[in-house]
């Protein structure tokens, strides 16, 4: 291979060094850089303190004088962490410690996680979720438990129920874990139900924390968008409703889902599409303000984008993207044609969330009833162009939208529309066959084209 | 494997801002990797992104180094991709490995490119051809910030590179955790978790929506290309900026405002304005919070307090053309209701700009400033110094002339020249009024020579008369010990003040006291200073008397009083047409 001609423009590297500068710029007003020590700080503290405690029971016993002191100093970081991030998820995975997905530094201490590690996995253990912090006699018991012999059959669940017995609550043991790498799903089969989970999980938690008086932590969200936004979001456990979740987490998400479509048949760019969706899941937190912090007042309707708007500028430091959810969660219930026109965002997010909530959680209207009516209000209430987008990603019978077959079968809309010639035929899954008999769970999505004529149902027969 | 002796060189030192590149170079361990070639172009190349991503950590951004190190990255990485195709590396703790052979290996975990890329859950980094310059630098960007220590709340190393999107650039990243399948348990529900608190909202939370009684059939509309694009065109890069002032404008109209987060977001805005070099969105940022907060003053006051920092008056200033005349009503409105503190910012400025090209508009913006509080600057002039305090003086000058005079009064006593100086100027245009004719009197009398030398004329001509006997006095008192030029100066303030009482003082000085024998041998009475101080005055005298003490001084006087006495008879005789005429 022959070289490449070597030329240095000075003006490319001029500007190339403005640009360098002023992205290290905004970088560091972004920082919230008090916060961010205080929580590492904490957060290896709590690893190492545990990790000793771990060690000393194989010379003492725990109700001995010499764990006061680190079982004392174990509590006040369990209460300080907690204060600030509400629950705290200690991680050991491979050879590394996570505490709230920050990176426990090693340092010369590097054997004592490893010893961690080793003594939470001789459980089956990979993580502890501390949902509490544990008070002095709690902290001896856990020590007690896991410093000791594992059981043979279902350790983890050994120690849960003798956990249990101790009368400890208040705290989860999760099992172990792997790292899971960003191109896993496409080689090993994304697991749609697992990321719905830890998706809601990681929602539910944000909007307990704002309800909590903590400052925002947008990065889990960001990373459940970066995920979602990876796998694409035509999957069909995406669309379904679970059963027990926080409805709030998931109208969240569900809103997050219809704008990252929105988003993504706009041509955002993948930073922008970020934003989008981690504004979508706070877009409502402004009812968290009637939470306990806050003297347990609940907020109004007519209240909910300012006091959610106040919530996000506890969370310090300068970055567009909280000015953009801040501005769109301003704006969110504004009409389109207001004379303060919303920006794109908030926009987006009105479209998305009234459909959500006219076409599902209202119950007032099937899926393609919601979207008809709200065509009607295109220009006014709702962007135009906007609500295209979302009519002709979601198609003709979005996802939930129930349907009869002409041979009887019932099905359910599973997905968006996969193309534009299939926008009124999308995949369905079948729920009663042709003799109105409940469908097994395992049969195939049934593709509508070539189903013949199809009629709406409010609800199944 | 070879030290990288492809490296730059360091530059010459030819700038105060260019610094020796210890500290970027490549440690021993750095340079340590196999040997083939691709090993040894890749080992150079990531040496040059490791160094450049360092240089933040240790020179200021503009600064010459900086660029070179910039520039030797691309060039390294270029020339790796077009000799040998895709680079793609997997990422260890403290080593890089392409293929089996290590071709990048630092411990030092402060140094080392590979553990800040597996610290924060990078297991590969792919380069394609095709790489483009815009996506090297972006991936230059995202590690510097990372080793520059920065830690934001909204990114971490993972979602910076999924927002990059690179064409060319392959990461494998560690994206969080998931169960491993190999030591499941049967599930056994929470039993540990118990009643934690929560928080649900409210039942009806955003209904009910308003009434929609009719619909629109579905259809599949594409939707055209300029539309979409118009509407991405809201959330460009350049519509930032704008986003941010609005947001704040937002967030204090918004019921029941939360006026100390509202206000801690504002700076926050104008901290990213002024990184971005948005000056002119700063004075309309401060106009949108004055605006918002019309009905709380005290609020107002206390937020520019914060607001117009010495660092964001600077940049205002600096952001206004020198030449101008016309200042921008958002600047200028923000001006007005500046606090003093503010004023005192724009002095220091004009203190450091001298005669700088935005002298004269620092001094238009710090005389308005101070228009609205004129005792701000006489207490800001009682602690300046130099030539700021005289630029001062006369600023106050411009702004309130009776408080001028009074500080141009207490300025007469002050140790500093140019104030003295500038004092006296405002004085020689004032009414004498015992109060100036004293500050005058310091001013003759001041340590400083120059000051005396100006002050002397400036004292007889508001004077007149009744200066006559104190000019005199400094004159007899201080002639032996001033200079020449002192001398002549209060020479010519004794003729200006009363020209027949220095006559006769002129007179009493060189003729001698005694008819006697000693009178008949003493031809010349006063001391050459004193010679020297009748004879500048006498140059301005005309009339006999003038013109006989002059050729007494010609006669007898010291040998250079005489020339010059002699020089100035021949010049009048030579303006009257000769002797007599």
């Amino acid at each position: 291979m022959g070289e490449t001609p070597l030329t240095v423009a000075t003006d490319d590297l001029e500007r190339a060094q403005a640009e360098l500068a002023r992205a290290l710029g905004r970088a560091r007003i972004g920082e919230d850089r008090a916060l961010a020590n205080q929580v590492r700080e904490l957060g290896e503290r709590l690893a190492h303190l545990l990790a000793g405690l771990l060690r000393m029971t194989r010379l003492h016993s725990p109700d001995n004088n010499a764990f006061n002191k680190p079982v004392e100093d174990l509590h006040h970081t369990l209460v300080q962490l907690h204060e600030l991030l509400g629950s705290v998820h200690l991680v050991a995975v491979e050879d590394q410690v996570y505490v709230n997905d920050i990176r426990i530094r090693a340092g010369d201490k590097a054997s004592s996680l490893r010893e961690l590690s080793a003594e939470l996995h001789r459980h089956n253990v990979g993580g502890i979720t501390f949902h509490l912090p544990l008070g002095g006699p709690a902290v001896r018991a856990l020590i007690a438990a896991v410093g000791g012999p594992p059981a043979m059959q279902e350790p983890r669940n050994t120690l849960v129920r003798a956990l249990q017995a101790a009368g400890l609550s208040g705290l989860e043991l999760q099992g172990r874990f792997r790292f899971r790498m960003a191109a896993e799903g496409e080689q090993q089969g994304f697991d749609p139900g697992g990321f719905l989970s830890r998706a809601l999980a990681a929602t539910d938690e944000a909007f307990q924390n704002l309800a909590a008086g903590r400052v925002p932590n947008p990065l889990p969200l960001r990373r459940v968008v970066t995920e979602l936004l990876e796998r694409g979001v035509a999957d069909e456990q995406l669309w379904a409703d679970p059963d027990g979740v926080p409805p709030h987490a998931l109208h969240q998400l569900r809103v997050a889902q219809l704008a990252l479509l929105v988003g993504r048949d706009l041509g955002l760019s993948s930073n922008l599409l970020q934003d989008l969706g981690v504004a979508a899941l706070y877009h409502d937190c402004g009812y968290a303000a009637g939470g306990a912090a806050s003297g347990g007042v609940g907020v109004a309707f007519e209240k909910h984008a300012a006091t959610g708007a106040r919530l996000l500028l506890r969370q310090r430091g300068f970055h567009e993207a909280k000015m953009r959810r801040v501005l769109a969660i301003l704006q969110h219930h504004r009409d389109a044609n207001d004379g303060l026109r919303p920006g794109l965002f908030g926009r987006i997010l009105r479209v998305a969330e009234d459909y959500d909530t006219l076409g599902r959680r209202s119950g007032r209207l099937s899926p393609t009833l919601a979207l008809a009516a709200m065509l009607k209000w295109a220009g006014t209430r709702y962007d135009a162009v906007l609500l295209q987008l979302l009519v002709n990603a979601l198609g003709a019978y979005p996802p939930g939208t129930l349907l009869k077959l002409e041979d009887g079968r019932v099905v359910r809309s599973t997905a968006p529309a996969r193309s534009p010639e299939t926008f009124a035929t999308p995949l369905a899954r079948c729920l009663r066959l042709a003799d109105g008999s409940p469908a097994p769970g395992d049969l195939p999505l049934v593709d509508l084209r070539g189903a013949g004529p199809l009629h709406l149902l409010r609800a199944l027969p | 494997m070879a030290p990288d002796e492809g490296g730059p060189a360091p530059p010459a030192v030819q700038d105060a801002d260019v610094a020796p590149l210890e500290g970027a170079e490549a440690s021993p361990e750095e340079r340590r990797a196999a040997g083939s070639p691709h090993a040894v172009s890749a080992n150079a190349a990531l040496l040059a992104l490791t160094r450049a991503a360092r240089s933040f950590t240790l020179y200021d951004p503009s600064n010459k180094v900086v660029r070179t190190l910039i520039g030797d990255y691309r060039d390294k990485l270029q020339k790796a991709l077009a000799s040998f195709g895709s680079l793609v590396l997997e990422v260890h703790p403290f080593e890089l490995v392409l293929g089996r052979e290590v071709v990048y290996l630092e411990k030092d975990r402060e140094r080392s490119l590979s553990f800040r890329l597996f610290r924060d859950g990078v297991r590969r980094i792919g380069f394609e051809p095709g790489l483009t310059w815009e996506e090297m630098l972006h991936l230059l960007q995202i590690l510097s910030i990372r080793y520059t220590g920065v830690r934001q709340q909204e990114d971490d190393l993972v979602t910076l590179l999924r927002k990059a999107a690179f064409e060319h650039v392959s990461i494998a990243a560690i994206e969080g955790f998931v169960p491993e399948e190999e030591f499941a348990e049967p599930p056994i529900g929470d039993l540990l978790r118990g009643a934690t608190p929560r928080y649900e909202a409210p039942a009806h939370w955003d209904l009910p929506l308003p009434p929609f009684p009719e619909a629109v059939p579905l259809r599949h509309r594409a939707v055209g290309a300029e539309l979409l694009e118009r509407l991405r065109s809201e959330e460009s890069e350049e519509a930032v900026a704008g986003g941010a002032v609005r947001a704040v404008a937002e967030v204090l109209h918004a019921p029941g405002p939360d006026l100390e987060a509202a206000l801690g977001f504002a700076l926050e805005v104008r901290e990213f304005l002024l990184v971005e070099r948005r000056v002119d969105l700063v004075a309309e940022l401060g106009r949108v919070v004055r605006r918002a907060l019309q009905a709380r003053p005290e609020a107002v006051a206390a937020f520019l307090a914060a607001f117009l920092d010495a660092k964001t008056v600077e940049a205002l200033v600096r952001a206004l053309p020198a030449d101008r005349e016309e200042l921008p009503a958002p600047f200028l409105e923000l001006l007005d209701a500046a606090p003093g503190e503010t004023v005192g910012r724009l002095v220091d400025l004009l203190a450091g700009e001298g005669q700088g090209p935005r002298a004269h508009l620092l001094r238009r913006l710090v005389a308005r400033g101070f228009q609205h509080a004129p005792e701000a600057l006489v207490a800001r002039l009682r602690e300046a110094r130099g030539d700021t305090a005289a630029l001062l003086l006369r600023l106050l000058a411009d702004v309130n002339a009776p408080a001028a005079l009074h500080a141009a009064v207490e300025a007469s006593s002050a140790a500093d020249p140019e104030l003295q100086l500038e004092a006296l100027r405002q004085l020689a245009g004032a009414a004498f009024t015992p109060e100036t004719a004293r500050a005058l009197h310091h001013l003759v009398e001041s340590r400083f020579e120059s000051v005396r030398v100006a002050a002397f004329p400036v004292m007889a001509s508001r004077g007149g008369a009744r200066v006559f006997p104190a000019l005199q006095a400094h004159a007899e008192k201080h002639a032996v010990t001033c200079s020449a030029a002192e001398a002549e100066a209060v020479g010519r303030a004794l003729v200006q003040a009363q020209a027949p009482s220095a006559l006769a003082l002129f007179g009493s000085w060189l003729r001698p006291k005694s008819g006697g024998l000693l009178g008949r041998l003493m031809k010349m009475h006063a001391p050459p200073p004193l010679q020297r101080v009748a004879l500048a005055g006498l140059r301005g005298a005309a009339g006999a008397e003038a013109d006989a003490l002059l050729a007494l001084l010609a006669e007898h006087g010291e040998a250079s009083v005489a020339r010059e006495a002699r020089a100035t008879l021949h010049g009048r005789a030579g303006g009257r047409g000769g002797p007599g005429g």
